[in-house]
Formats: structure tokens, C-alpha cells, sequence
């Protein structure tokens, strides 16, 4: 059953991690991804995922859930290391047939692997640890300060809370509703692009409608409850930075210092 | 007791230059706290346009209504009308907000912009109200029809207004849904003495109120007790209503000489009542 | 016999560990002409059932013939949904046409049948609303004309059996009473009409046969008032009575002789008889 925990892989815990402000976990995703594009060797780039790793170990979520959630991007993770590994020019290291591979080629695919590796990891992680609310409301803290220049974090925040928790609501409509058109004798498997276009009319239009409706119902019910756009809103639970979430940044910030002085620096020495 | 709102001969209109198109015409009555009252009519009667204009929907075209002295519509633009009178609708997924049980009753103390600590205390004594306490942490969307509309119910009374308003609160429900939103609507207008008014098309609630208003062609056609109501034949069938069951049975035995008094309005009652009388 | 369900089995995502049975060996022969009432506590796979019965789910175990048409066999599949048609709850949901009488075409025109505006015309007059709505939008009707006007939009197909879910909920008394004569007019004209219901008065009011369902399994299938009387003896969880019944159980638990009935009448002269017996003692 679709509900909000099934959305955006969450498997809810209560490791280090689970418990962080979702703020440092997101900071810290953004700090990765910053790093990731950076750095351009594999030294570095396998430091930090040995980090990573380090990290989904200690939350607790089974290597089967990640390889699940990687799985869909393993073809695109082929290809990239194949063209990287046989068509980089450079010194040669071996041949076979009309297939070179160079030193260049190794590291270079080495590059691109743990990029890749890093960066879905890092999401993946943050994703599985922080339910989509924790998310939502570390958005909306961290995009407060936007507010200053007319960015309706407030709202844009709400948008996202009432938007998850219609996605299952909607979704089983969308279902009965094909049921109901089929047995009217639909048909959603016509061939043809105009056919489809117009099978695909029944759906749309109730679904649109009903959309619309709701809306305007919920507004009323959101009203009444006082809400008003951009006025200020108290929080049932207040994002705090624990002591931990200071550490955590440090460390995060020490790791990218440090990285990035190494990179300046030329890189490890050979 | 205090008169909570009062309306001075309020009319609607859409269309205010068609004297004939009038949706509601010259209600004047006051509601007292403590009273529970049903509101019944056919549609295009005029209570829902009643009940918009009681919750600030819409504007009166002539006359007034005044909730604790004050305009609804006003007091909504400020955004405080849910600390005077809680709305609740017939539709229970569309006044959930949030995915979690207690997220969701804290969606108006948010509104209301008050201290976190302020907030959680007055979710729980919602949830603890409405019997929905243990479900704090659960998902919205796995809540039975009952327990949606039970919600609606806590989130409305988490800005601790002193009126709910409700209207059709049961009809999309099954009968356990229904029992459970009707108990707990019982419960608040005896125990915390909420003045519960509330549409509804079934009439064996209609028999459980204090109180009924019938409107018809956009008047107020009966103003009294439920029972008297419904001896009214040719009004209640008029306004292509009919009795509820358990009344109509009442009524036979009485004809036979039974004495069964007004009080009865559950076949639990009945039963007390006949064994008493054997 | 024209829609039986021979062993009939349900599951919901079978051989994993959501698996849910819904109904569990079902044995049913729905009679030609008669109102049916499906009556259950929520769970107890009265959904499911329904669309068993046109071929948008097929038994997991057992058979569901129409006509003696397999619901199992994929070509009988659309002779079938042209005998039986299933209306969902609040199927004005459903509604998507510009005109109405678009709506009232788009239902037979799948089945090959042309809706000509006099045909279209007739449709409204079935279910009780004005010609004058034909090119009107859909959008327009009221709430209960739109429930009426997706029940019309597929009478075009003149189903023989009319399959419905909750067919009256969430309407206003004099919305019910239309849709209780349609309901008859129906039946009256030869449709099998089948209903689930959670009203037990109005089960009481409109069915010549009822069948109870508890968690998957069949309670009891049979003419109204055995159904009733077996509900009496035999307490389902989550299933309420007709009121009447209700009284007569409750003085039944009180130690009183009363016999079931189900009709105003006949309730008032069995608690008169307790009553005169009583006075004599």
C-alpha cells in the first residue's frame, strides 16, 4: 500500500543518523555533492566514500535496501565505466583485440565510478534515514532566510506536506477510476497515438476535476482553521540542533577542508 | 444562557434584485450555548445557505448574524473564526492537511501561531478527547472513514472554539463511522458543553437533538423540539422528509396506550422504557 | 442458473507477504429478476465480490460464470461486461463528457451500440431527468442528478444484470426514494439488480434475497427474512440490524418471547402481544 513512508524509500530507525536534524543531513548531502564535482581523483573521491559507507553501515539499513535502490542506475553505471575504460587515449596498459586500456582510462573510470557511487549513496542514505515530513520541514528552515528576498518558504513547504499526503489518496482514486471506465468497456490498451489520446480522456478529465474539487474543499477546511498566507505559523515540533549535529557538521567541514587543500596541493603524492 | 449567535431576519441572495431568487429569507433566531441542534431540510431549502453564512462563507445580502457578538466573516479574515466556532464538513479527506495523525490537529494551533509547547498540549487534549490518542503517530491515510472524520472533529477542537458547526458530518461514513462521530458529538455537547449544531439528512439524528430547525423554500419552516417535529405529518412530508423509524414505532405504541415518553430516542431506550412498563 | 460462483477463493497479492484473503469458497447462484443485497461489516470482501461478478478480478480458486460464460476465459470477457454492469460508489466521479448526452453514448458506443438523441432522450426519462439537460454539460447537474446520470450511461448497454455499490449513499432522503424507484422500475423491466448496501432499512425495503458476508466467508444467502432471523441468533461483528429487528432482539435479550418481524405492523403487534400477556399476570 502506497502511503507516506513507501514514497522516497523511508525505513524508519533509530540509529545516529535517524536522529540528526534533517538539516544536517541535507547540508551535508549538499556538501557531498559540492565535493564530489571537486574533486577529480580517485584517492580523494575513494576517501569519501569510504565515508559514506562508513555511515550507511552505522544507520542500521540493510546492504540488500541500497542495492535495491541502486539496481535501476546499475546499466547506466556499465556503460559510463565501459566508455571511460576502452576509449580513453592515453598510456597504454593492455589490449585485447581492437579494445585499448590505458592508465588514463583506469582512473578515469575509477572518477566516474565512485562519483557515481557516492552521490547515490549520499542520497540514498539521506532519503532512507529522514521521513519525507523531516524533509519537508528541513527544506522550509533552510530556506527561510530566502524569505528575506520574497521566497515563500512557508508556503512552498506546505505545498510539499499537503502534496505527499495526497499522492496515496489520489493515487487509489486514479485506480477505481480506470476500474469504473473499464467496466464501461474502455479501453486503456488501444493502439495508435490519437486512439490513445483519446482513451485516455476519461481518466484525465475526472481525475482533473475531482483534483479541483478537493482543493477548493480543503482551502475552506484550511481557512476555517485559520490559516492565512504569509502569516507567521507557530511548529508542533521545532527543528533544535543537538550536539551531535554541531559534531557532525565539524567533521563534514574538517573532511571538505581538508580534501579540497589536498586537491589544491596537486593531489596525493604518487 | 447566553445567546452564542444570533441572526436578525438574514437573508441570501445571489441574485439580491430577483425578489423570487431569494436561497434564505428572514431568519431570525438565536442559538444558546449548550444547545444541540439538527438542521434539516430538502435541497435548496436554504440550510446549507444557513450554514455558510453562520460559518462566514458568505455574506448576508440583507439583515445579520453575529457569532459572540461578531461578524463571522470578519472574524475569518483575521483568521480567529475557528477559536469561536469549529467547522467540520461532509467530506472527511479533504479537511486532512498532514499525513500524521498528530501533525494534522496541529495544523490550526500553527495557524494560531503559538508556542510549541503551547501546541502539543492542546493536540493532545484534542486526540484525548475525540478517543484518537493512541493513533497519534499514525498515517492519515490509513485511518478508517470514523476516525477521518473524528480527526477533522480534533483538529477543529484544538483551537478550542466554544461552537462546532458541522455539516453532513456522517453521511459519507458506514454505520460504525457514523456511531462513533455521532457518540462523540453527544459526548462534547454533554461533557464539555459544546453547543453542537450540526445538517444532517438522517433522521434518527435529527430525533437525538435538543433542538431541530426545518427550512423549506428558503424559509424557516419549524423552530422546536424533534418530537413535536415529526407529529407534524404534513409539514415533515412537505419537505419530502419522513420519520424516522424508531418514531414511527413510537408513535403506533402510544396510539395503543402505551406510555412511552419523549426521552426515547435509541431502540436501547425503547426497550428500558417497555420492560419498565411490563 | 445465470451468475453462479462455484468455489470461489480471492486473494490480494497472493504468495507474498501482503497475501490477504478476501473471500474464502464462495457458493452463490444469483437468481434472473430479483433485487439481491449484499450486506457485511467493512473488510468482509463485499468490493471484491462485485467485480468477481464482471470479470475485473478473477477467482484465484473456483469459477464465476455468467450465462454460463467463464469470467476466467479473456474472450468471454467482453460479452460478459456487456451483460453485467458494475457502478462503483459515487459514480458521478466518473463523469468526463462535454455533453450528456456524450456521456450516455460512450458506455454502448464501446459495445458497438449507437446512441441516437431520441435513444439518449428515453435514457433520461429511465432515471428521471429532463430532456432539457441533453447538451448540457455533465458538470452542471446537481449532485444527485449526476449519480442518476451515471447510472443512465450505462443502461445504454441494457445490461442484464445492473451491479451496484452503495447505489443511494450519501444522498438526501428524497435522492434515496429516486433512486429505490429506479432500482424497482428496473426490476420491473426484467434487470437482475445485485447492491451492496450498509442500510440495513434499505436492504430491508428494496431486496428479495440477501447475502451476509463475514471476513471472506458466506454467513448466510437466502430469501430476507431468513437472512434476518438467522442475524438475530447468530450475532456478525459490525453488522447492525433494521431497526425494528433491533427492538425485537433487545427484548428478546431481555427474556421476552417475541418473534422477529420486519415490517412496522407486524413489530407493533408482537410487542402489544407482550404486553397484554404481561398485564395478566
Amino acid at each position: 500500500m502506497l502511503n507516506i513512508n513507501t514514497i522516497g524509500q523511508y525505513i524508519p530507525g533509530n540509529s545516529l543518523i535517524h536522529r540528526l536534524d534533517p538539516r544536517t543531513k541535507l547540508l551535508s548531502l549538499l556538501i557531498t555533492i559540492v565535493l564530489v564535482f571537486i574533486l577529480d581523483e580517485p584517492l580523494s573521491l575513494g576517501i569519501l566514500a569510504l565515508g559514506i559507507i562508513t555511515l550507511t553501515i552505522t544507520s542500521g539499513i540493510k546492504p540488500k535496501m541500497f542495492w535495491q535502490a541502486l539496481r535501476p542506475v546499475v546499466i547506466i553505471l556499465m556503460l559510463a565505466l565501459f566508455l571511460q575504460l576502452f576509449f580513453t587515449p592515453g598510456e597504454k596498459i593492455w589490449a585485447i583485440g581492437p579494445l585499448t586500456i590505458t592508465r588514463e582510462g583506469v582512473i578515469n573510470s575509477g572518477v566516474v565510478f565512485l562519483r557515481l557511487v557516492v552521490m547515490l549513496l549520499a542520497a540514498y542514505l539521506i532519503t532512507a534515514t529522514t521521513s519525507p515530513n523531516e524533509l519537508t520541514h528541513g527544506l522550509e528552515k533552510l530556506l527561510k532566510p530566502f524569505g528575506k528576498f520574497g521566497l515563500p518558504y512557508g508556503e512552498i513547504a506546505l505545498m510539499l506536506t499537503i502534496a505527499l499526503r495526497f499522492i496515496p489518496t489520489l493515487t487509489a482514486e486514479a485506480e477505481r477510476l480506470i476500474k469504473a471506465q473499464e467496466a464501461r468497456g474502455a479501453d486503456f490498451n488501444a493502439k495508435g497515438l490519437t486512439n490513445k489520446a483519446k482513451a485516455v480522456l476519461p481518466l484525465i478529465v475526472p481525475l482533473f476535476i475531482n483534483a479541483f474539487k478537493r482543493a477548493d474543499e480543503l482551502a475552506v477546511a484550511m481557512e476555517a482553521r485559520g490559516y492565512r498566507i504569509g502569516a507567521p505559523r507557530g511548529k508542533l515540533k521545532p527543528l533544535k540542533f543537538n550536539f551531535v549535529d554541531y559534531l557532525i557538521m565539524l567533521i563534514n567541514g574538517l573532511i571538505a577542508v581538508l580534501l579540497i587543500i589536498i586537491k589544491l596541493r596537486g593531489g596525493f603524492p604518487a | 444562557m447566553e445567546s452564542v449567535i444570533q441572526t436578525r431576519g438574514l437573508c441570501f441572495s445571489y441574485y439580491p434584485a430577483e425578489k423570487e431568487r431569494y436561497a434564505l429569507q428572514n431568519v431570525s433566531l438565536s442559538f444558546l450555548q449548550g444547545e444541540m441542534v439538527a438542521l434539516v431540510g430538502p435541497n435548496g431549502s436554504g440550510k446549507s445557505t444557513f450554514f455558510k453564512l453562520l460559518a462566514g462563507l458568505l455574506e448576508p445580502t440583507a439583515g445579520s448574524v453575529e457569532v459572540f457578538g461578531k461578524n463571522p466573516k470578519s472574524l475569518k479574515e483575521e483568521g480567529t473564526l475557528g477559536t469561536q466556532i469549529g467547522l467540520v464538513f461532509q467530506n472527511p479527506d479533504n479537511q486532512i492537511v498532514a499525513a500524521v495523525v498528530e501533525e494534522d490537529v496541529a495544523f490550526g494551533p500553527e495557524n494560531l501561531n503559538l508556542s510549541s509547547r503551547e501546541i502539543k498540549k492542546r493536540v493532545e487534549e484534542a486526540l484525548r478527547l475525540t478517543g484518537l490518542w493512541e493513533y497519534r503517530t499514525r498515517a492519515t491515510y490509513a485511518l478508517s472513514g470514523g476516525q477521518k472524520q473524528r480527526l477533522a472533529i480534533a483538529g477543529a477542537l484544538a483551537l478550542k472554539p466554544q461552537i462546532l458547526l458541522l455539516d453532513e458530518p456522517t453521511s459519507m461514513l458506514d454505520p460504525l463511522g457514523r456511531k462513533e462521530v455521532f457518540e462523540l458529538l453527544e459526548k462534547l455537547n454533554r461533557e464539555e458543553k459544546l453547543t453542537v449544531i450540526y445538517i444532517t439528512h438522517y433522521m434518527d439524528e435529527a430525533l437525538r437533538a435538543q433542538r431541530l430547525l426545518a427550512f423549506g423554500q428558503g424559509r424557516l419552516a419549524f423552530d422546536g423540539r424533534p418530537v413535536e417535529f415529526f407529529a407534524q405529518k404534513a409539514l415533515v412530508e412537505a419537505l419530502q422528509l419522513a420519520p424516522p423509524p424508531l418514531y414511527q414505532l413510537i408513535e403506533k405504541l402510544r396510539a395503543q396506550n402505551l406510555k412511552i415518553s419523549d426521552a426515547v430516542t435509541t431502540p436501547e431506550l425503547l426497550v428500558g422504557e417497555l420492560c419498565q412498563l411490563l | 442458473m445465470p451468475i453462479t460462483l462455484n468455489d470461489v477463493s480471492f486473494l490480494y497479492n497472493p504468495g507474498t507477504t501482503l497475501e490477504v484473503k478476501a473471500l474464502n469458497r464462495l457458493n452463490v447462484n444469483f437468481k434472473e429478476g430479483e433485487i439481491t443485497g449484499i450486506i457485511g461489516p467493512t473488510g468482509s470482501g463485499k468490493s471484491t465480490l462485485l467485480m468477481l461478478l464482471n470479470g475485473l478480478l478473477k477467482p484465484t480458486a473456483g469459477e464465476v460464470t455468467v450465462d454460463n460464460l467463464s469470467t476466467t476465459n479473456k474472450v468471454n470477457l467482453k460479452a460478459i461486461r456487456q451483460k453485467v454492469q458494475l457502478i462503483f460508489q459515487y459514480p458521478e466521479h466518473q463523469l468526463f463528457a462535454e455533453t450528456v448526452w456524450e456521456e450516455l453514448a460512450f458506455g454502448p458506443k464501446n459495445f458497438g451500440i449507437e446512441i441516437t438523441e431520441q435513444k439518449a432522450t428515453l435514457l433520461l426519462e429511465q432515471v428521471g431527468l429532463s430532456e432539457q439537460y441533453l447538451h448540457s454539460s455533465p458538470f452542471e447537474l446537481s449532485g444527485g442528478e449526476k449519480r442518476r446520470l451515471a447510472i443512465a450511461s450505462v443502461l445504454g448497454i441494457s445490461p442484464k444484470y445492473l451491479v451496484l455499490d452503495e447505489p443511494a449513499a450519501a444522498l438526501d432522503p428524497l435522492g434515496k426514494e429516486t433512486i429505490y424507484n429506479l432500482l424497482f422500475s428496473l426490476k420491473k423491466q426484467g434487470v437482475t439488480v445485485i447492491i451492496v448496501s450498509h442500510n440495513m432499512d434499505e436492504v430491508a425495503r428494496l431486496c428479495d434475497k440477501i447475502l451476509v458476508l463475514d471476513r471472506g466467508n458466506l454467513i448466510a444467502f437466502g430469501d430476507k427474512n431468513q437472512v434476518f432471523l438467522k442475524l438475530l441468533e447468530k450475532n456478525v461483528q459490525g453488522l447492525s440490524l433494521p431497526v425494528y429487528a433491533e427492538v425485537i432482539k433487545l427484548l428478546r435479550e431481555r427474556g421476552f418471547n417475541v418473534d422477529p418481524k420486519f415490517s412496522l405492523e407486524e413489530t407493533v403487534a408482537e410487542i402489544l402481544k407482550v404486553v397484554q400477556n404481561n398485564a395478566k399476570h
